[in-house]
């Protein structure tokens, strides 16, 4: 196959480079998302369903390994099923024993996949849970580009009890090579438009978002340790950008309320580095 | 044999003679009196003694051979100790830490390096809240 897909790429002449190479990525998986139907809002606790059409163009391997990528709040360890029906065979997928190791790299499939996917357009919290066939199915020998094995794969899972943009993720993989170094035989995709879970009070944590400003240095501290509140204009598209003074206004929220502190003194004044 | 190995060490002990002066092997407490000023502060191995007002932070050291008594002046600065007591060495010759009691507490906080005895500088290491926040401070001799 991969001999094939290098003979085109070499016969194409140098204007259309952007598309062949577009083409080129679809050409060495053998995994082809087709489409992803995925709901763009849900409410809190709700469970939602998505369904992936795919192809699969290669007849090598025969154990479907499927990744998804959620936030870690939503605990999809838990809450999700993953089935599919295909050309070949339906089968359910169960999640995957976290020590497996794939045959290429002896090393854990959500590590891997965390080291070489990422998580999108998430500045993080998130987690890959991975789920694997419980039914193997040999493609035919005649499979191809031509002649694909198609099968849509359903996952039900319980989106979180908080309000929060996420963009979800799904991997496609097989068991029986593993997750070879070339990506040759797996695939990934991230849906384009972030699904929003309402229906709890506050904000929604918005991880397709800028992450948030990191105030405070220390990991861990409490009421007797010292903590330097750090502040950079340049970060962010704000007025303070050259300012020459710039004060801290804050708000300490306990149990009998909240106390503001919101004053230009000397006192509120932040230091310059 | 047993006679021969009685010989042996009996021979030994006679050529080992050494003179010791008087006074050597006297153990010295070391000196740490006077009034100490913070130079310099670092919190996880981070400089932050320009952020923060720590001249505010003025410890006197009392000893009459051993420690006695300390003052501490803090202001807003955070420091382990924040009222007058006792203070005292794990080990007087070669202290590893060091212990205030004020107001029947005690709090013990480290040496980042050993003191010498008579010298213009210490440092000592501690946490205040959290543990995994580690403090140094660097005291200089007023």
């Amino acid at each position: 196959m991969k001999e094939q897909t290098v003979k085109q790429f070499n016969r194409l002449p140098r204007g259309p480079m952007i598309i062949a190479t577009t083409l080129l990525v679809f050409f060495i998986s053998c995994f082809n998302i087709v489409r992803v139907n995925q709901p763009s809002s849900a409410m809190i606790g709700e469970e939602i369903t998505v369904t992936i059409d795919v192809g699969i163009t290669d007849d090598a391997g025969s154990t479907l390994i499927f990744g998804f990528c959620a936030p870690r709040s939503w605990r999809a360890f838990d809450y999700t099923q993953v089935s599919f029906v295909s050309s070949i065979g339906n089968s359910t997928m169960s999640l995957i024993d976290p020590n497996e190791v794939d045959p290429e790299n002896k090393q854990p499939w959500a590590q891997q996949i965390i080291e070489r996917v990422g998580f999108g357009g998430n500045y993080g919290e998130m987690e890959w849970v991975v789920f694997k066939a419980d039914n193997s199915f040999t493609p035919p020998s005649t499979t191809s580009e031509d002649d694909p094995v198609t099968g849509t794969i359903t996952i039900k899972t319980k989106v979180g009890p908080s309000n929060i943009i996420t963009q979800l993720g799904y991997f496609l993989g097989e068991a029986d090579w593993g997750y070879l170094d070339d990506n040759s035989n797996s695939t990934f995709f991230f849906e384009k438009t972030c699904l929003e879970v309402q229906g709890a009070s506050g904000q929604p944590q918005d991880l397709c978002g800028p992450s948030p400003r990191k105030l405070i240095g220390l990991e861990t501290y409490d009421f007797n340790d010292l903590l330097i509140i750090t502040f950079d204009a340049k970060e962010d598209t704000t007025m303070l950008i050259g300012a020459n003074k710039v004060y801290l206004c804050s708000t300490a929220i306990h149990s009998s309320g909240s106390t503001q502190r919101c004053e230009k003194t000397p006192n509120t004044e932040m230091k310059k580095k | 044999m047993v006679l021969l190995v009685g010989s042996i060490t009996w021979y030994s002990c006679e050529e080992q003679q050494i003179e010791i002066p008087d006074g050597a092997l006297k153990e010295h407490t070391v000196d740490l009196a006077g009034t100490w000023k913070v130079k310099r502060v670092l919190l996880n191995n981070v400089d932050i003694t320009s952020v923060f007002n720590f001249d505010q932070i003025s410890l006197t050291l009392m000893m009459d051979q051993a420690p006695t008594d300390f003052t501490i002046e803090t202001g807003t600065a955070p420091f382990p100790v924040r009222t007058a007591g006792k203070w005292q060495y794990n080990d007087l010759a070669y202290p590893t830490s060091m212990q205030f009691e004020a107001q029947s507490e005690k709090y013990s906080v480290s040496f980042a390096a050993p003191p010498i005895s008579g010298d213009t500088s210490f440092k000592i290491s501690f946490s205040l809240g959290c543990r995994d926040n580690l403090y140094t401070y660097y005291f200089e001799k007023e």
